[in-house]
C-alpha cells in the first residue's frame, strides 16, 4: 500500500493516488495527502487506478476527506475505480456523496 | 638465584590481595601440605582416579600462587594418571615432594616473615 | 551485584573473592555442590561462578539443578575450569552454563566477564520489567473489555434472538468487531430484526451500539414504525459518531397477520428472502447510505415489502462472510453465498451450513469469530398470550381520564399518532400488560380510518402476490398528495369495579366502509383481517355515520 499526492500547477486540483489495498493501514498517509496544503484546491481527485481493494475503514477515510473539503459543498471525484470497488461504493450508496 | 615462586605473579598477587597476601599463602601451605601427603598414599596404591584428582587440585592452587614449577610437575602426574600409566610416578612423586618443600621454605622465608 | 562463587579449592576462592570484592560486589562462597545449591536458593545471587570438579556433586549437575529450578529470573552461570578438552568445555554450556573462564584465575578476565554479564542481566531485567508492564496493561485491557462486553451484552442482547424461529451466529466479542444484532417483538405482534455493522474495530466501533439498541428497543416497544426508529437512529448516530465511523444496517419486520416481510438495506451486503417451496431467492440490495452519514433532512426510508409465508426464510449477514479470505487471498464472495443457499435451500439451519462452508473454505476454524449472520422464519402468533414482562403495580395514573387528538391534511402522512396516544393510555400502570392489545386496537382503528376512509384505498388490492408492494406504493403516493381530510382519535378511560373500560372513538373523513360486508368476507382472505381482530379484542364494536365513525370498547380486569 502507498499513497501519493500531487497538486496541479495552479493549485486548484489535488490528485491523491492510492496504490494496492486501501484499508486502515493507509490511514496516516491518506490524511497527510490532503492536510496542511499550501493552497485550497477546488477539486479533489482520488485516483484508484492502482487500488486493488477498498474496505469500510477506507469508506470512512473518504468521508473524512469529504468533510475536510467542505462536506456537502465539496467537489470530490473517485476516478478509475475497478469493478470490485464500484460494487463496494454502490452497496454503500456513496455515489450520493462522491462523483464516481 | 632460582626461585620457586614466580616474582611477576607474586607482584600481581601482592597488589590484588594487599594485607591478605599472607592469608592466601598460609591457606596454600595448609591445603598443599595435606594434599602432597595424601598424594603419596594414593599413588602408592596405584589409584589413578584419586591421584589424578589430587594432582589436578594441587596443580590449580600452585599455579594460582605463582608456584609454576610445582604446578607443571602436578600436571605431568595428572596426565599420566589420566592414561593410567604409573611408570614414572616414583620419580614424579619425589620431585613433587621435594619441589613443594622448597616452595614452602621460600614462602616461609620471604613472604610469611 | 550479588555473586555466588563455588569452588572446593580455598586458594582459588580467596583470589576470586578478592577480585570481586574489589569491584564492589557482594560475594557468597560455597565449598561443595550441595552448599552451592542451598546458597543459591537462600541468597538469590545475580551471577554464579562454578567450579567443574568438586568432591560431592560436580559443577555440571549443580548448573542443571539451578537452571531447571529458576523461576522467572535468568541467572547467568560462568564455569571456572582448567579443562582444555573441547568436549568438556561444550558440556559446560550444554548443562545450562552460560560461559566459562579458564584457570588459573585472571583478574582482568574475571572483571571483564562480570561486566559483560551485568550488561546482559540489566537487559534481561529491562525486558522482564517491560514484559510485566505489557502483561499488566494487557490484563487491564482484557478486564476492561470484559466489563464493557457485559455492559453491551446487557443492553444489546435482551431481545428475542433466542426465539425458535431465529437462528443466528454472533461471536461474544462481535460488539468489538462493530457487529450488532437486535430482535424484538413489537406491540403489533410482528417481529423486528436489525443487523448492524459499524466501521472499525474495538471501542470506537462499539460506541454506536449503545444508542442504536436503546432506540431500537425503546421505540419498538412503544409501537413506533421501523421508519421512525431508523430515522431516529440515523439522527442520533449522525450527531454522536465521529466522521468516518458509520453504520451499515439491514432491518426486517415480519408481520404474521399481513404475511409480509418489510426489508430495508442501508449500506450492507445484499440480504436474502428465500422461498423454500418454489426455490426462489430474492436479493434485497442497499438503497441508502449507511446510517450516521446523512443529516436527518436527507434521510429516506424506502423498504421492500414482500409476501412472506411459513415457506419463507429471511437471511442477512455482515460483510465478514463475503470477505472471508482463503490462503490464496480469494474472498468467499456473494456468489458462493448464493450458491450455498441454493444447494441447501430446505436446510433448517442455513447459518450453521454457511459457517461450516466458510471454515472449510478458509481452512481456519477461528474464522467464524468474525462472522455475524441471522436467519428468521415466520413467528408463531403470540398476540393473545403475551409474556407478562411488567408486573402490575398498584398505581392508577391516568385511570380516570380522556384524551383526544385530531390530525389534519398533511400531518396525516407525516405523523403516526398511535405511539403517542398509547403512551398517554399506559400512564395508567395497570394497562402496561394490555399494551399489545391496546396498540393493535388503536392502530387498526386509525389505519382503517386513514386508509379506507380518508385515502379511499381498497384492501382487495393486497390479494395477489405483488399486491402489497402496489398497495403501499399507492398509500405513499396518496399520502404525499393529501391536502385535506382528518382523523380524530379519542379515548375515554373510566374505572369499573374490578378494572376499567376504555372507549375509543375514531372519526374520519372520506367514504367510510361497510362493517357488515367486511365481516362476512372469507376468513383466510389476505385483506380485511383488521376488523375481525378488533371484534376479537374488544368488548364491543359499533359503526356510525356509514362507517366514518367507529366506537370500540375495551374492558380490562385487574387480574388480566
Amino acid at each position: 500500500m502507498s499513497v501519493a499526492s500531487a497538486l496541479s500547477s495552479d493549485g486548484k486540483v489535488l490528485t491523491i493516488s492510492v496504490n494496492g489495498r486501501f484499508d486502515f493501514s493507509a490511514h496516516q498517509a491518506f490524511r497527510e495527502a490532503y492536510e496542511n496544503l499550501d493552497s485550497t484546491p477546488t477539486e479533489i481527485v482520488v485516483d484508484m487506478v492502482d487500488t486493488t481493494y477498498l474496505d469500510s475503514s477506507a469508506l470512512g477515510m473518504l468521508l473524512l476527506l469529504r468533510d475536510h473539503a467542505g462536506g456537502d459543498s465539496s467537489n470530490i471525484v473517485l476516478r478509475n475505480c475497478n469493478e470490485d470497488i464500484k460494487k463496494i461504493l454502490a452497496i454503500s450508496n456513496f455515489e450520493q456523496l462522491f462523483k464516481i | 638465584m632460582s626461585s620457586y615462586i614466580d616474582s611477576n605473579a607474586l607482584d600481581e598477587l601482592r597488589i590484588l590481595m594487599g594485607d591478605e597476601l599472607k592469608l592466601l599463602y598460609e591457606t596454600f601451605l595448609e591445603d598443599a601440605t595435606a594434599k602432597v601427603q595424601q598424594l603419596e598414599g594414593v599413588a602408592a596404591e596405584q589409584d589413578f582416579d584419586k591421584t589424578g584428582r589430587l594432582a589436578h587440585s594441587l596443580k590449580g592452587s600452585s599455579r594460582n600462587i605463582g608456584a609454576f614449577y610445582l604446578s607443571d610437575l602436578c600436571e605431568s602426574l595428572e596426565k599420566s594418571a589420566k592414561i593410567e600409566s604409573s611408570d614414572n610416578w616414583k620419580f614424579l612423586i619425589s620431585d613433587i615432594k621435594d619441589s613443594f618443600e622448597r616452595t614452602a621454605a621460600e614462602i616461609n622465608h620471604s613472604i610469611l616473615q | 551485584m550479588k555473586i555466588l562463587i563455588v569452588d572446593d579449592n580455598k586458594v582459588e576462592r580467596l583470589i576470586l573473592l578478592k577480585v570481586l570484592q574489589q569491584e564492589g560486589h557482594q560475594v557468597i562462597e560455597a565449598e561443595t555442590g550441595t552448599q552451592a545449591i542451598e546458597a543459591f536458593f537462600e541468597h538469590s545471587p545475580s551471577l554464579v561462578f562454578l567450579d567443574v570438579l568438586m568432591p560431592d556433586i560436580d559443577g555440571y549437575e549443580v548448573a542443571s539443578k539451578i537452571k531447571s529450578a529458576e523461576n522467572s529470573m535468568w541467572v547467568p552461570i560462568i564455569f571456572l575450569t582448567s579443562l582444555t578438552d573441547a568436549y568438556d568445555l561444550a558440556k559446560c554450556i550444554e548443562c545450562g552454563g552460560d560461559d566459562f573462564v579458564s584457570k588459573p584465575i585472571n583478574p582482568i578476565i574475571i572483571k571483564a566477564k562480570v561486566n559483560a554479564f551485568s550488561r546482559i542481566s540489566n537487559l534481561y531485567e529491562t525486558i522482564e520489567k517491560q514484559k510485566r508492564e505489557i502483561q499488566f496493561h494487557n490484563d487491564h485491557l482484557i478486564q476492561e473489555q470484559e466489563a464493557a462486553k457485559r455492559i453491551f451484552n446487557n443492553i444489546a442482547h435482551r431481545g428475542c434472538l433466542g426465539a425458535k424461529n431465529i437462528n443466528y451466529h454472533l461471536s461474544p466479542m462481535s460488539i468489538f468487531n462493530g457487529d450488532l444484532m437486535l430482535a424484538t417483538e413489537t406491540p403489533m405482534g410482528s417481529v423486528r430484526l436489525l443487523l448492524a455493522d459499524f466501521t472499525g474495530h474495538g471501542l470506537p466501533a462499539a460506541i454506536g451500539a449503545l444508542p442504536t439498541s436503546e432506540i431500537f428497543y425503546g421505540m419498538s416497544l412503544k409501537g413506533y414504525a421501523v421508519s421512525d426508529v431508523m430515522m431516529e437512529i440515523n439522527s442520533r448516530l449522525h450527531r454522536v459518531l465521529p466522521r468516518g465511523i458509520f453504520c451499515c444496517v439491514i432491518t426486517a419486520e415480519i408481520d404474521p397477520f399481513d404475511k409480509t416481510i418489510t426489508v430495508w438495506n442501508a449500506g450492507a451486503p445484499e440480504a436474502y428472502v428465500i422461498d423454500m417451496e418454489n426455490e426462489n431467492i430474492e436479493l434485497i440490495h442497499s438503497n441508502h447510505l449507511p446510517l450516521g452519514i446523512t443529516s436527518p433532512l436527507n434521510f429516506k426510508y424506502e423498504p421492500t415489502v414482500i409476501a412472506f409465508s411459513e415457506n419463507h426464510k429471511f437471511l442477512a449477514a455482515t460483510d465478514g462472510i463475503i470477505e472471508a479470505t482463503n490462503s490464496d487471498g480469494d474472498m468467499f464472495g456473494g456468489d458462493r453465498i448464493l450458491e450455498t443457499i441454493k444447494s441447501n435451500i430446505s436446510q433448517p439451519n442455513l447459518c450453521e451450513t454457511l459457517i461450516n462452508q466458510i471454515v472449510v473454505y478458509t481452512e481456519d476454524a477461528d474464522q467464524g469469530d468474525d462472522l455475524s449472520l441471522v436467519e428468521i422464519t415466520m413467528p408463531e402468533v403470540s398476540l393473545q398470550d403475551e409474556v407478562q414482562k411488567h408486573k402490575s403495580q398498584a398505581q392508577t395514573g391516568t385511570l380516570d381520564s380522556a384524551f383526544s387528538m385530531c390530525l389534519r391534511g398533511k400531518s396525516l402522512g407525516k405523523f403516526d399518532p398511535v405511539p403517542m396516544i398509547l403512551q398517554n393510555l399506559v400512564e395508567c400502570r395497570e394497562l402496561i400488560n394490555h399494551r399489545t392489545r391496546l396498540f393493535t386496537i388503536l392502530s387498526e382503528l386509525f389505519n382503517n380510518a386513514l386508509e379506507h376512509g380518508v385515502l379511499g384505498l381498497d384492501s382487495a388490492i393486497k390479494n395477489d402476490k405483488d399486491g402489497f408492494a402496489k398497495y403501499y406504493q399507492l398509500r405513499t403516493d396518496k399520502l404525499t398528495k393529501l391536502k385535506e381530510g382528518f382523523v380524530e382519535v379519542k379515548f375515554d378511560h373510566r374505572p369499573l369495579d374490578e378494572g376499567g373500560e376504555v372507549v375509543f372513538d375514531v372519526i374520519g373523513t372520506g367514504s367510510g366502509f361497510n362493517l357488515e360486508e367486511v365481516l362476512n368476507k372469507p376468513k383466510n382472505s389476505f385483506s380485511g383481517r383488521g376488523l375481525p381482530l378488533l371484534m376479537d379484542l374488544c368488548h364491543s364494536l359499533e359503526c356510525f355515520d356509514e362507517g366514518r365513525h367507529v366506537k370500540a370498547v375495551y374492558r380490562w380486569n385487574v387480574e388480566d
